[in-house]
């Protein structure tokens, strides 16, 4: 990265709110539908239709700003932002201009003293635009075709102050939000779906002056690898031309993830004059606390607080709290198994290490796990009752995962338990703990070559038949707490 | 307020409007007058008036999130002057 | 009394149906015969339906109407405005534009009126996209007044109004944004109301000025605009800005013809200079008539007033700018051809499918909305729109309705003003501050002038005071034999009922 500029980077978010329908009308807004089937005259923009606000979008774009610590507006508006352009069937977007309905507010990235709050300018929400399709993809270049399934789908777009300062940051600050957004089960955060989008602004500037320089827009970076490729190139593109003594344009640049470069909008951008004025089909939007309180209540907990309370109430490691709560899903999924059986640590192992590898390699992720949380946690009591070993569960968990049996069903498949496992194992254990108190004395004094000693022990007293595995972990359990 | 001639051009821009040479002129005219008398506001004092958007002393119109019956696609493009494969058609767009 | 069924009132129809005098049948076909022999002078409409008003008015005479009350209207034969959405039926807001744009929803106020019965005869003539005030500037020909064919109906709502007065419909639907209904409505002798802004959804309107656009009654009596009111007023929920709560039943409310308790506000700045001395005459009588009904008369102002069309011009052509964007040639709608690329399309398009005075009004809007600009002008003008707001509020504080002029003239002469927009503005002096405050107002036929073109006088009633007005209004009409006048041209073709 250059020492001799500075790198200033602001970034909008659009993320698609997670609504059953659109923001002015009650058109789906799933995903992947045929072509201009989710439409209505008032998402066509036939005339003499009129917008009529969703509720949930509302209460989404509230929910997000009471999460980030926005101030949220006690009257806010909608504009009309116009402009022409074929996916935009009213010749204007509703937007928000003069009022969004947040202001302020901050993102959380990093942590120990690389921890910084990203503060943001506002959140305000608007309608999505279709889709346009290149003629070559429907078999006739000469044209370009329209879908307008997506218009109307309600966006919260997120802009943050120009604080960012390279694109790693950038990339953190990204990651942040989107965790949250999921989690707030406002957004799915699917990148590649488009329901999280982001553009960015950079520029650069002499290191120590104040006025920023000229800002280049970026876009069409669907992905946060993306983002980051994007920006690195820009920089250096930039960075170039300034030592060249050239100037940056203000222009809109796409990035090309095949070349990993960007490159200046064909299309002429107007001179920005989108005339915005309030949009008279429409009141304002008053949020009064009776609307914030009802709002709050039914706010999911966030990743930070979720991850203090697994550390705090559960006793786990802060690594393990930090795995556990990147994703709700997994969350929801292991909180639901500890409350079948009632020992995090140990269940938190399970999950960090079979489970998820398990959904690793097939793909999938805690959303559609194949293993209820309750059959992890009858699976852990069995292994606790001695019914069978550890090796034996996870073999078990597999089958569980891959055949969709229940625990007892795995369990019984496996067999009877082996010889020497199970309770009788954690019994030998217990007596050859309590036959050597001066070995233990000796171990837990400092003298950790004497845990061999242990398991040779054990290995001799169940005639060598025994999972070593098993055996160090039930001396571990007893000898190192 | 006087309107200049490419101001006018650059209006008709905005609005995707195309003026014949000659409307150019007449419209330039036109619009003068009209702005000339709009000056007049210009002797009323507003400091401190808030503007008026709506009447209404409506605020929180909202409609429940619920799926309603949507239009099919042959409606959809009922009325377009060019359509194909379910889409509504427009000249090549270049980015 | 009545010499031909096409010259009945809403409320003499609804009676001799019940009475079985008629049938809704024979009506519409009086009506379309009236259609076929005035037509051809007046142009009041784009289209008529006659096959199938002829069938709704079969189907109403065979299906008994709801109960009494809700049946006024039952088999009535009805016009509408053609900037109202009807579904399946060509709508084109007498654009090119939109010349065969086919509707797949019906306006709320069409819903409505169908659930009521009614009978749609056909689309009325208008000002393209309602911008006018005298039906000249559609693209499908001008309509002439049925009074006097050499002068306007007044506009935009000039088809409804001159299909009321010269019996080619029982009663229309106009719009409003600045006087579409009342200024017409005075020029043919008929009456018109402007409900209160939020008493009528709008959806299905197509736009011009979303904040001042209201739909209204357009009828032969005060108490015909009383029935339509009443089928076609209430909350929408698909209309944001329409107003919830129970709609009062206007024509029940009318009255006994008495005014007494009443204050009528004549409002000083109405009668300055540039108001023509026939129609002040007759409005002056007319306020005297309210005086010996029982009204309390007094003088009140509204200073800001002589703003009003300044800031109608900026408000309502900044939306207009905005709410025409959609017409682009993609969707739906008239595309032009041989275009180089998009932007080329969408140039000749917008050109050629809008007339000059919906082009020059889009660029005024633009202009006035435009970087650098819109301080200046939008927002200026929403400030001197808060101050007029703040004068009628003021005044409604003193009297219960204010009387004057519908329009310092009555009807002018076809092309007199084409040349002169900003006089052609000035029309709508009187109507426009209403829009602007978004109270109701009402135009009733008052007296003619020596050359036996009607006046209007006009009554404003404070937000939600319809049922003020329309009490003051049929007062009027009680006493007075105005509205039972038909122009010439129907006494020259009208046969006698036999
Ligand atoms: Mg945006
Ligand atoms: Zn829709």
């Amino acid at each position: 990265m250059t020492d001799r500029y500075e790198v200033v980077i602001g970034l909008e978010v659009h993320a698609q709110l997670a609504t059953k329908t659109k923001v002015f009308c009650g058109c789906p807004t799933d995903f992947g539908a045929a072509a201009n089937t989710h439409v209505c005259p008032v998402c066509l923009g036939l005339p003499g239709v009129l917008p009529v606000l969703n509720r949930a979008a509302v209460e989404c774009i509230v929910r997000t700003g009471i999460a980030l610590g926005c101030a949220i507006a006690p009257v806010s508006r909608f504009a009309r932002k116009n402009y022409f352009y074929p996916d935009l069937p009213k010749g204007y977007q509703i937007s928000q201009y003069e009022l969004p309905v947040c202001s302020g507010g901050g993102v959380a990235i990093g942590a120990g003293a690389a921890a910084r709050t990203i503060a943001l300018t506002r959140i305000h929400l608007e309608e999505d635009a279709g889709k346009l399709i290149h003629g070559e993809n429907l078999g006739d270049p000469r044209q370009s075709f329209v879908d307008l399934n997506r218009a109307g789908v309600p966006l919260m777009e997120i802009v943050s102050e120009p604080v960012l300062r390279s694109p790693a940051e950038a990339r953190d600050y990204l990651v942040a939000l989107r965790d949250i957004v999921v989690h707030l089960g406002v957004c799915d955060g699917n990148m590649e779906q488009g329901s999280y989008r982001c553009d960015a602004n950079i520029s650069l500037r002499p290191r120590g002056r104040e006025t920023l320089g000229t800002k280049v827009e970026l876009k069409n970076m669907n992905s946060f690898r993306y983002v980051q490729q994007a920006l690195d190139y820009e920089i250096a593109r930039q960075e170039a031309l300034l030592d060249e003594g050239g100037r940056v344009v203000q222009e809109t640049r796409l990035f090309d993830p095949k070349a990993g470069t960007t490159h200046s909008m064909r299309r002429k951008e107007e001179a920005h004059d989108y005339r915005y004025f309030p949009d008279p089909d429409l009141v304002p939007l008053a949020i009064d606390a009776a609307f914030l309180a009802r709002v709050a209540a039914a706010m999911p907990e966030l990743p930070e607080a979720r991850r203090r309370r697994y550390v705090e109430s559960l006793g786990l490691p802060e690594y393990d709290a930090g795995v556990l709560t990147a994703d709700p899903a997994l969350a929801c999924w292991f909180e639901a198994a500890v409350a079948a059986f009632p020992k995090p640590k140990t269940v938190s192992n399970w999950v960090m290490g079979e489970l998820l590898r398990l959904l690793r390699d097939a793909g999938r992720d805690a959303r559609d796990c194949p293993v209820p949380p309750t059959e992890l946690a009858a699976l852990l009591a069995a292994v606790e009752a001695g019914t069978l070993t550890r090796a034996q569960a996870k073999g078990a968990l597999e089958t569980m995962f891959r055949e969709g049996k229940t625990a007892a069903a795995a369990i019984e498949a496996q067999g009877p338990a082996a010889p020497g496992g199970g309770g009788e194992l954690a019994a030998l254990a217990d007596r050859v703990v309590a036959e050597n108190p001066d070995k233990v004395a000796g171990y837990r004094g400092g003298k950790v070559k004497l845990f061999e000693f242990f398991v040779g022990q054990m290995m001799r007293a169940s005639g060598g038949r025994s999972n070593p595995d098993e055996i160090r972990r039930l001396l571990q359990e007893r000898l190192d707490r | 307020m006087k309107i200049t001639i490419d101001q006018v051009r650059y209006v008709a821009e905005l609005a995707r409007l195309d003026l014949a040479p000659g409307e150019e002129g007449s419209l330039t005219g036109q619009l003068n007058a009209i702005l000339e008398y709009m000056d007049q506001l210009g002797e009323v004092d507003t400091t401190g008036i808030e503007p008026t958007s709506h009447v209404l002393p409506l605020t929180n119109v909202m409609r429940e999130d619920v799926v309603h019956e949507c239009l099919t696609n042959d409606e959809a493009l009922a009325n377009a002057p060019s359509a194909e494969q379910g889409h509504f058609a427009v000249p090549k767009i270049i980015e | 009394m009545v010499t031909d069924l096409a010259d009945l009132t809403l409320r003499q129809f609804a009676d001799g149906r019940r009475r079985g005098d008629f049938t809704s049948e024979e009506v519409t076909r009086a009506v379309l015969e009236r259609i076929a022999r005035v037509e051809p002078t007046v142009h009041a409409y784009l289209r008529v339906d006659a096959d199938a008003a002829l069938e709704a008015a079969r189907r109403a005479d065979r299906v008994a109407p709801p109960p009494a009350g809700a049946s006024a209207l039952w088999g009535a034969p009805i016009a509408l405005k053609d900037n109202l959405c009807t579904r399946g039926v060509t709508t084109t807001c007498a654009s090119r534009i939109l010349e065969n744009f086919v509707p797949p929803y019906d306006a709320t106020v069409v819903e409505r009126l169908r659930a009521s019965g009614a009978v749609f005869l056909g689309k009325t003539n208008l000002d393209e996209f309602a911008m006018g005030s005298s039906t000249e500037n559609s693209a499908f020909g001008a309509t002439r007044n049925p009074w006097d064919p050499a002068t306007i109906p007044g506009g935009s709502s000039g088809g409804s109004a001159a299909a009321v007065a010269a019996g080619a419909c029982l009663a229309a639907l106009g719009s409003d944004t600045g006087g579409s209904i009342r200024q017409p409505a005075a020029c043919c002798g008929i009456v018109g109301l402007k409900p209160t802004y939020g008493r009528v959804s709008r959806y299905g309107l197509m736009a011009f000025a979303s904040s001042l656009d209201q739909i209204g009654p357009m009828a032969r009596t005060v108490e015909d605009c009383a029935l339509l009111l009443e089928a076609i007023a209430g909350h929408d929920p698909r209309d944001s800005t329409s107003i919830p709560g129970p709609v009062p039943p206007y024509a029940a409310l009318l009255g006994d013809g008495r005014l007494d308790g009443l204050t009528v506000g004549i409002v000083r700045e109405f009668f300055a200079a540039g108001l023509d001395a026939e129609v002040e005459r007759s409005v002056r009588a007319a306020v005297r008539t309210l005086e010996e009904r029982g009204a309390r008369v007094r003088e009140v102002s509204l200073p800001h007033g002589k703003y009003s069309v300044a800031v109608y011009y900026i408000l309502a052509t900044a939306e207009a700018s905005s709410n025409l964007a959609r017409y682009d040639g993609v969707k739906y709608g008239y595309r032009a051809e041989g275009a180089r690329d998009l932007i080329d399309q969408y140039r000749r398009t917008r050109s050629a499918g809008f007339g000059p005075e919906v082009r020059r009004r889009i660029m005024l809007g633009t202009y006035a909305l435009s970087s650098g600009y819109y301080d200046a002008y939008y927002r200026k003008a929403q400030q001197v729109r808060t101050l007029i707001l703040n004068d009628f509020t003021a005044a409604f504080r003193e009297v219960d309705v204010l009387a004057g002029p519908t329009a310092p003239t009555a009807a002018f002469r076809i092309g007199e003003k084409s040349d002169d927009p900003l006089q052609m503005y000035l029309s709508d002096i009187f109507t426009i501050s209403v829009n602007l405050a978004g109270v109701p107002g009402l135009s009733l036929p008052c007296g003619f002038t020596s050359a036996g073109l009607p006046i209007g006088l006009q009554l404003i009633g404070p937000a939600f005071g319809e049922e003020t007005l329309l009490r003051t209004g049929h007062a009027f009409q009680l006493a007075t034999d105005w509205h039972t006048k038909r122009p010439p041209l129907v006494k020259a073709t009208a046969g006698e009922v036999p």
